[in-house]
């Protein structure tokens, strides 16, 4: 059952604090995984256990096929990126992303096609004779990553690669980041606290939360059908409703809570035909689109509406829910349950 | 300068500067001067000579001899220490123990006169330990002076290095062991390029340590054969006792001026970021962990370099007087005794009292003056890197280039000989290296205290005194200590200044030869009186350990020198 690469029964801690437990995690080969989380999760430490710059607790680490729990990192075959970079500030461009090769001495016709073929990936040319000083965040970052890749590692590990950059070039580094996955047929794990770069980049997401992985599958799966209320709100906007507060859609089901994302609900006109009453809160204009605050009884909702809609404050209004994607929870863990068609 | 706060800062530095243009400034002018006059020996005043005291340079015999030491000093010093502290410091570093870094520094803490007793115990070819290996007399062998400054500067040299290392970002670390960099070939293609700054400002201070060699060669002297181990500070101030102060003044030109050049060499090392360049690969260097049991052995070693003359010492100062001159010497005393503490308590307290009395009231203020300009620099950023880098400069010049000088201005204004003659010269040695610590401290102390201290009304005076002094207690201290070892270890200012001890009287005090005086001279020069000599020693030793003991936690920041300032 074993595949190419994975996780069994890891656990770390710090002193008496488990940073990172995990059961069983498998990756399949040549996939953009993203591991997802909060800060303090244990994000870092299981891609450090993978690395081998952290030594588990117990467990074992395979890669390539290998129990390789017992390997230094360097016979890994793993790159690693840091968050920092970590360039060597007293070595050129060039220097950098060949030092891996030139540790193992191998020849220097061999260490210069590789370094040439990866500065092609990352565009790297103009650069090779620089120091790391003298490039832009994103350029280190991409010195970074050609060094990680050099040696042809199996599995690609990346801390937060992209966190240290502006917003603008994070996005434009996410397509740059996947397709050069793509090209170099590389598995690579990514660790990110950002949910939005986790699913436009992974294959899969695996979410972790205090030291445990709470789910693992394909974005649109976890996105839409959360394991829990954690997961459902990490991911992004969801409003909650008491199962009381609801009772009137007659949902029948074995469920204490259920869940609905900000887009979808929408706002009708009082006199129009809806589900649940509501008064206008304050909204919020965010250039796409508004997001507008409404109180339906006590219950407090955030939903987005068109960017040139004004609703006025205190108006009352009406709210629809869109219930087929609706997600419902039974003591924080979601339920499955019978959406009545209408 | 246009804003209010900054021109009150200034007032915060002005003591500062008013006393160094008075005790650093005007005397390398001085100096100058004194280079174109002599004195008259029956009135005491000066005449003009034109170009007589250089003339004299190229007829003074064994010149040669005392040049010749001097580049020897200050060349083999610096070789060996950065030679020999670039694998400790890596050691260390692997071995991670926190104890072994006030291990190290001691022998760097303790007044170099000490130092040089010390050694020349255990040198000595018939009662020291050197008997058992080879009976040969280095007494006036410049190669004694090396060993002693060595064992006083080896320390410094590794704690620079050592910093530096430490200062290696984690990530970098991490980064060679995933590319499969490690042990010694780490050392050198990551570690040490890392690291070349704080290499390099090591180098350059041990030059200038080994340039003005002083206090070993004056303990060393009274066995030596004349000349045989005179470098050009000794013999400057050799020059001033014999009255022949306009050629003394010359040596001290030429001296300040070579070290001027090292100086800035220095100055610019520290206080300016370099580019980085090179390609270094050590691929023939083995890429093996350095197995902890060697780094252990070697690290033991080195200890023992550091430490077995301080076990000598307390040996011998326990030992009764028969046997502290046995042949072959005796390690282990058979029979113990405390007379010679009694003897040197009796003789020393005058001696033991000045050094306290001085060195106390040198660190108050040292502080006093300091600290406020340190504050100011680092946070209105008066005279920005100018001033610091003017303090360095004067941190950089031996000590022996003041003398006659300050000798005129504490002559003039009535202190010789007493103990405030020497609290106000003393600062030209202790003060640059207190607003350098001082000044790092502050650099990396919270701004938003004193914003908020602003905010509220205060101005840059009770800003300083009634929030920023409280809340310094950490570097406050640290500096207090160094300052007060600092004193505690001087010699040249109070061989110029002063001609007698303590006559232990508070009401109508005189005198102020110091400890390093009787500890280096009045009872060293007593034939056979090892005894008391080395009971003297032990207790000249004493604020070292205390302050090693008190700084124990933060003495790898106790000197900042290398780092480059943000
Ligand atoms: N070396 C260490 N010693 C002690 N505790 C540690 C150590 N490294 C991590 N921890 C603790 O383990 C927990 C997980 O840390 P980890 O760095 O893996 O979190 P993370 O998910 O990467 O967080 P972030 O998003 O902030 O980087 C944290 O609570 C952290 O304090
Ligand atoms: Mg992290």
């Amino acid at each position: 059952m074993s595949s190419q690469f994975g996780l069994y029964g890891i656990e770390k801690k710090f002193g008496k604090f488990r940073a990172i437990s995990v059961d069983t995690l498998e990756f399949e080969d040549d996939s953009y995984i993203v591991v997802l989380g909060p800060s303090g999760s244990g994000k870092t430490t299981l891609l450090r256990i993978v690395a081998g710059l952290e030594t588990p607790d117990r467990g074992k680490v395979v890669i390539g096929g290998e129990d390789v729990t017992n390997v230094p990192s360097w016979k890994r075959s793993v790159g690693l990126v840091f968050q920092n970079y970590a360039l060597y500030p007293h070595l050129t461009v060039y220097q950098n992303i060949a030092i891996p090769l030139t540790v193992e001495k191998r020849p220097v016709s061999e260490i210069k096609k590789s370094v040439d073929e990866v500065v092609e990936v990352m565009q790297l040319h103009d650069q090779v004779g620089k120091f790391p000083k003298q490039l832009s965040g994103g350029q280190q970052q991409r010195v970074a990553l050609a060094r990680a890749v050099v040696k042809n590692p199996k599995i690609l590990l990346m801390d937060e690669p992209l966190s240290n950059l502006d917003t603008r070039v994070r996005v434009d580094l996410r397509g740059y980041l996947k397709d050069t996955q793509r090209k170099l047929g590389i598995t690579v794990i990514h660790v990110t606290h950002d949910q939005e770069e986790a699913m436009a980049l992974g294959d899969s997401v695996v979410v972790v939360h205090k030291g445990e992985i709470v789910q693992m599958g394909k974005p649109r799966e976890v996105y839409g059908k959360p394991n829990d209320l954690f997961v459902a709100g990490f991911l992004g906007g969801i409003n909650l409703f008491p199962r009381e507060s609801v009772e009137s859609l007659g949902i029948e089901g074995d469920y204490d809570t259920m869940g609905i994302r900000n887009e979808d609900i929408y706002i009708v006109e009082k006199k129009d035909p809806h589900q649940l009453s509501g008064v206008a809160g304050y909204s919020q204009f965010l250039g796409a689109q508004t997001l507008l605050n409404v109180n339906v009884g006590d219950i407090k909702i955030m939903t987005r509406i068109a960017k040139d809609r004004k609703i006025k404050y205190g108006t009352e209004v009406g709210v629809i829910l869109d219930l087929k994607n609706a997600v419902f929870f039974k003591d924080e863990k979601r339920v499955d349950v019978k959406i009545p068609s209408i | 300068m246009r804003s209010p706060t900054k021109k009150q800062a200034l007032f915060l530095i002005v003591p500062a500067i008013i006393y160094f243009l008075i005790f650093a400034l005007y005397p390398m002018i001085e100096n100058i001067i004194l280079t174109f006059q002599q004195e008259n020996v029956n009135t005491g005043a000066y005449y003009f000579v034109g170009l007589k005291n250089y003339y004299e340079l190229f007829q003074t015999p064994h010149l040669d001899r005392i040049f010749e030491n001097t580049l020897i000093y200050t060349f083999l010093v610096p070789l060996f220490d950065i030679v020999l502290a670039v694998p400790l410091a890596s050691f260390m570093k692997r071995l991670n123990k926190a104890y072994i870094l006030p291990l190290v520094l001691l022998s760097s803490l303790i007044p170099l006169v000490t130092a040089a007793v010390i050694w020349s115990f255990m040198l000595n070819p018939f009662y020291g330990v050197l008997y058992y290996i080879d009976k040969v007399d280095l007494f006036s062998n410049p190669w004694m002076i090396v060993v002693i400054d060595v064992w006083t500067s080896l320390p410094l040299a590794t704690l620079i290095i050592y910093s530096g290392l430490r200062s290696i970002p984690p990530a970098i670390e991490e980064a060679s062991q995933m590319d499969g960099i490690i042990g010694a070939r780490k050392l050198f293609t990551i570690d040490l390029p890392y690291v070349k700054s704080s290499i390099l400002s090591a180098t350059v201070l041990m030059i200038l340590y080994g340039s003005f060699t002083f206090d070993p060669i004056y303990v060393v002297k009274s066995s030596a054969a004349p000349f045989s181990i005179t470098d050009l500070a000794y013999f400057s101030y050799q020059l001033f006792f014999s009255d022949n102060v306009g050629f003394a003044a010359v040596l001290m030109t030429i001296m300040t001026g070579i070290s001027t050049v090292i100086a800035l060499l220095f100055v610019r090392l520290t206080l300016w970021e370099r580019k980085s360049s090179g390609r270094q690969f050590f691929n023939f260097m083995p890429n093996k962990e350095t197995p902890r049991y060697l780094a252990w052995f070697f690290t033991i070693l080195y200890l023992a370099f550091f430490l077995f003359p301080f076990m000598w010492l307390i040996l011998e100062s326990i030992k009764t007087n028969p046997e502290i001159v046995a042949i072959p010497p005796i390690i282990i005393p058979y029979i113990v005794t405390t007379a010679h503490y009694t003897l040197s308590y009796i003789r020393g307290s005058p001696y033991f009292l000045t050094s306290l009395a001085v060195s106390l009231g040198t660190s108050l203020l040292v502080l006093l003056i300091g600290a406020p300009a340190a504050y100011a620099t680092s946070r209105y950023r008066i005279g920005g890197l100018k001033f610091i880098g003017f303090i360095l400069f004067i941190y950089s010049l031996p000590t022996v280039i003041f003398m006659i000088p300050v000798f005129e201005i504490v002559n003039a204004v009535g202190l010789i000989n007493s103990w405030w003659g020497l609290i106000i010269a003393y600062p030209v040695f202790v003060m640059p290296l207190t607003i350098w610590m001082l000044y790092n401290f502050y650099t990396n102390f919270p701004k938003h205290i004193d914003e908020a201290a602003n905010m509220d009304g205060m101005n840059v005076f009770k800003t300083f005194y009634s929030v920023i002094l409280r809340l310094s207690g950490d570097g406050i201290s640290v500096t207090l200590l160094y300052s007060f070892i600092l004193a505690w270890g001087a010699l040249i200012f109070p061989l110029a200044l002063t001609y007698t001890p303590f006559n232990m009287s508070l009401a109508n005090p005189s005198g102020a030869q110091t400890a390093t005086i009787f500890v280096g001279s009045t009872i060293g020069h007593e034939a056979f009186n090892y005894g008391a000599l080395s009971a003297a020693s032990v207790i000249s030793i004493i604020p070292s350990l205390i302050l090693i003991y008190i700084a124990r936690r933060r003495i790898e920041k106790l000197w900042r020198v290398g780092g480059n300032v943000s």
